[in-house]
């Protein structure tokens, strides 16, 4: 009779492990998943976070369950990398940050980064990029992108231009584009996007090199003269790529991507690959998006890895140039 | 004038944000005064709700808890000796003496009377005067940041203590451990040890934890092993005029709250210096005005209200780079950003022209002058009742109590054991600056000022085509130079001067 009972009792642990084990694979997701976000809260990548996290639950493959945003700021987003790395790989712990800071982080390290992006993780889907922009005070002779091009060989090796950290994106996409157009310049890094807007509109700088949702608001003050992508932003429709002026077309951009273990099960990536394209897609989001100057757009998992891929091989031999190897 | 009645209006019409000024005023004052929460960690972790409410109440929930926040942090200050947030370290220097000797109760009206005249004063400079300046301001450049940062650290000479060498020293130990962190030009790290945790720079709170609270617990732990804690806390004085501010006194401190509270604001309007920066300068520059400047540090009332004047002063006046540059002055700011943002308000110069968003704007602003009295009634006579409780525990529940709460408020800035790790290191360096007579105030305030002065002082440079010759050729950094190198020749020679007079006074002057 004791045996009988313990035998059904092993039994039954036995079916509701395995069933548990079924459910949680069948069923993901079961318990909410948790973002982490590299920055402190109020910055891009957080905002952006939380706007796709309000969102995610309302995707038919998410059974509702929320999102949870952790801000662990700190070494340029490297901190939180490692976290999400040495957690479990279940789907339950995944990273958003934009592949442009990402891979840069990855370079300039030259090999002691904890995290290596498109080795440890991989990208889930993209919701969002930043896009690059060429920019000069209003007051600026500069009225176009051709008059820049005539400008910059008049002056060349007399310029000084802004930018928001050699770290950046911004500034490694601008330092590859002039280092084509073969112009000597001086660039003056300053801290953050806003610390180069500002240099730029009080007519420190003859230009700048910075995120293109950074003139929104400062139209009396900035003009954008081009972008570095191959195509035009849908926010800003009127400002045209570098490319169309016959300038180099460096095709840069920076996804802003869910990333994840490479591990992960391959339940979860489909999930919420489709989660990601729904939330790009709704107008709410898009709204909330539009608001801070950036672009919601869908971007899946191989274009934001050839976007990354992309990166890596254009901005290598800026990155090396910049921080020699030690 | 009319714009603000418009945001009144605006206000009243309004009870969910009217219903969230008073919220955030209360809620301000607890986080403030809980050592373990900062205002801006609990502003970051309110964030989210406001995604939930219309723009109005989320940004006046967010604005008021900012200053309530601010004010709250002195009542860590003055009864626990903790800085409950990184505006009231300096609040601590004659606040917590006062409660050693009974007078908790004198102690906090004066901070709340400070901060409320500090806060009012900062307001209505935002109010009035934030388009003017922001259209002068925002032609500022490297060069005349770089003067601005001259005239700060100029002003530490006045809380440097007793020894010439010893302050500079100190504040050469806090510039050199401000440096540490990722390269401001080049961007590549710099003093880190190969941790990447490192390459943000070590975080003011830990630091400021360390360095006042960390060290004090092991003074009094040391009082302890040599002769039993004396129950400080236990000589609560039955004096009414020990529990309230006198008339004589306020009267006093009257000039000296305006002058603190126009230092606060200006530093406010500087993006990157904040309260922390404006609670020091304040207490420095009236303790160096004072004639009985050796009173300083031993509890009086003139040592509360400067640095609680200036560091609400500097919550209005903050508002004007963050709305007309979108360059968050302070940390609560830069949250700040991110709410408007999210709220479809576009900060920058369209800001004040787009009628919508200056609608807005004046309603925050009615919020702001609100929420400071709300504020302050409640702490006029909430606070007092906090400090009479806290007065019955006997010390030897205080003391692991307050070390507790140290270890939680630098944990809590950001997430972080390395912060912990770093509150307790410079809590030994601290101990041992206070034991050789080395000054923690330059210490602090050369680690805040050292990385904005740098920076500017790196970008002149590779802006200018004749090297040093740019400070010069700006007028208002010169301007700034010029004044700075007067203050320090005049302070040079009327140290000299009373030297040669007698060998007493000689180390009141020098002290200042």
């Amino acid at each position: 009779m004791k045996f009988h009972k313990t035998l059904t009792a092993i039994g039954a642990l036995a079916l509701t492990t395995a069933l548990g084990s079924f459910a949680a694979q069948a069923d993901y997701p079961e318990k909410p998943i948790k973002i982490y976000v590299g920055f402190s809260a109020g910055g891009g990548t957080d905002t952006t976070a939380r706007a796709f996290a309000s969102f995610l639950h309302e995707s038919e493959g998410m059974n509702g369950m929320p999102a949870v945003v952790v801000n662990k700021p700190g070494g340029t987003g490297m901190i939180a990398a490692k976290i999400v790395k040495e957690s479990r790989p279940d789907g339950y712990t995944l990273y958003m940050i934009n592949s442009g800071t990402f891979s840069i982080t990855d370079m300039k390290s030259f090999g002691k980064a904890p995290v290596k992006p498109l080795e440890d993780f991989q990208i889930i889907g993209c919701m969002s990029q930043l896009v690059t922009a060429l920019q000069v005070p209003i007051s600026s002779p500069i009225k176009s992108a051709d008059d820049f091009a005539k400008w910059a060989k008049d002056n060349n090796g007399k310029i000084k231009w802004g930018n928001s950290g050699r770290g950046s994106m911004h500034t490694l996409a601008g330092m590859l584009f002039l280092k084509r157009m073969g112009i000597q310049s001086q660039d003056i890094p300053f801290k953050g996007g806003s610390g180069a807007r500002n240099a730029l509109a009080a007519e420190k700088v003859d230009f700048a090199f910075n995120g293109i949702h950074m003139a929104a608001g400062f139209e009396s003050k900035i003009r954008v003269l081009g972008v570095t992508s191959s195509e035009r932003d849908k926010v800003h429709p009127d400002v045209p790529t570098l490319g169309e002026a016959k300038m180099p077309n460096l095709g840069i951009v920076g996804p802003m991507c869910l990333w994840g273990s490479k591990d992960l099960p391959a339940e979860a990536v489909t999930k919420l690959g489709a989660a990601i394209k729904h939330v790009a897609g709704l107008k709410g989001y898009a709204r909330l998006m539009k608001k801070q100057g950036l672009l919601a757009i869908h971007r899946s998992a191989e274009e934001g890895t050839a976007a990354t891929k992309k990166l890596y091989t254009e901005l290598r031999p800026v990155v090396e140039e910049v921080f020699a190897k030690k | 004038m009319l714009d603000i009645i418009g945001g009144f209006e605006t206000l009243f019409s309004n009870p969910s944000a009217l219903g969230f000024v008073f919220l955030a005023a209360f809620v301000g004052i607890v986080v403030g005064a809980l050592p373990g929460l900062t205002a801006s960690a609990a502003i970051a972790m309110l964030l989210p709700l406001s995604f939930h409410l219309g723009p109005l109440s989320a940004l006046a929930f967010l604005y008021v808890i900012g200053k309530s926040g601010r004010y709250g942090g002195s009542i860590a200050a003055i009864l626990f000796n903790t800085p409950g947030t990184a505006a009231s370290a300096a609040t601590m220097q004659d606040g917590y003496p006062m409660t050693q000797q009974g007078k908790a109760g004198k102690a906090l009206k004066t901070a709340t009377l400070a901060s409320i005249v500090g806060d009012y004063i900062g307001e209505i400079i935002l109010i009035f005067g934030a388009v003017s300046i922001a259209v002068y301001t925002s032609r500022f450049g490297p060069a005349e940041y770089f003067a601005i940062y001259f005239m700060a650290f100029v002003v530490i000479g006045s809380v440097v203590g007793k020894s010439v060498v010893k302050g500079i020293l100190s504040t050469l130990l806090g510039a050199i451990v401000g440096l540490i962190g990722l390269d401001t030009i080049t961007a590549e790290p710099r003093m880190t040890m190969g941790i990447a945790e490192l390459e943000d720079g070590l975080a003011l709170v830990p630091l400021l934890i360390g360095v006042f609270v960390v060290s004090e617990i092991i003074v009094q732990a040391e009082r302890a092993a040599k002769q039993g804690l004396e129950e400080s806390y236990k000589n609560r004085s039955d004096e009414p005029d020990d529990n309230r501010m006198t008339w004589d006194e306020f009267k006093r401190c009257v000039p000296l709250m305006f002058r603190s509270s126009l230092v606060g604001s200006f530093i406010g309007m500087m993006p990157g210096l904040g309260s922390s920066v404006a609670c020091f300068v304040a207490y420095g520059e009236e303790k160096r005005r004072s004639k009985i400047s050796d009173k300083w540090g031993t509890g009086i009332v003139e040592g509360i209200a400067a640095p609680e004047s200036a560091n609400n002063a500097v919550s209005g006046p903050s508002m004007i780079p963050l709305l007309t540059l979108g360059v968050p002055g302070s940390t609560v700011a830069a949250i700040l950003i991110g709410v408007f943002l999210i709220h479809g308000i576009q900060v920058g110069p369209t800001l004040f022209t787009n009628p919508d968003s200056r609608e807005l704007i004046f309603a925050l602003f009615a919020c702001g002058l609100l929420g400071i009295a709300a504020y302050g009634i409640i702490g006029y006579f909430g606070g007092p009742a906090i400090g009479r409780i806290i007065a019955y525990m006997p010390a030897r529940l205080i003391y692991p109590f307050i070390f507790l709460t140290a270890i939680a408020a630098s944990y809590s800035s950001r997430a972080s054991v390395l912060d912990i790790l770093i509150a307790l290191i410079f809590g030994v360096i601290g101990y041992i600056m206070r034991r050789t007579d080395f000054s923690t105030a330059a210490f602090v305030i050369a680690f805040v000022l050292i990385e904005g002065a740098e920076e500017a002082f790196r970008q002149s440079l590779l802006l200018s085509n004749d090297g040093l010759l740019i400070f010069v050729k700006e007028p208002v950094s010169l301007a700034f130079l010029l004044l700075g190198a007067g203050v320090l020749v005049f302070r040079t020679i009327s140290v000299l001067r009373s030297g040669k007079k007698s060998e007493t006074t000689t180390e009141a002057a020098t002290s200042s």
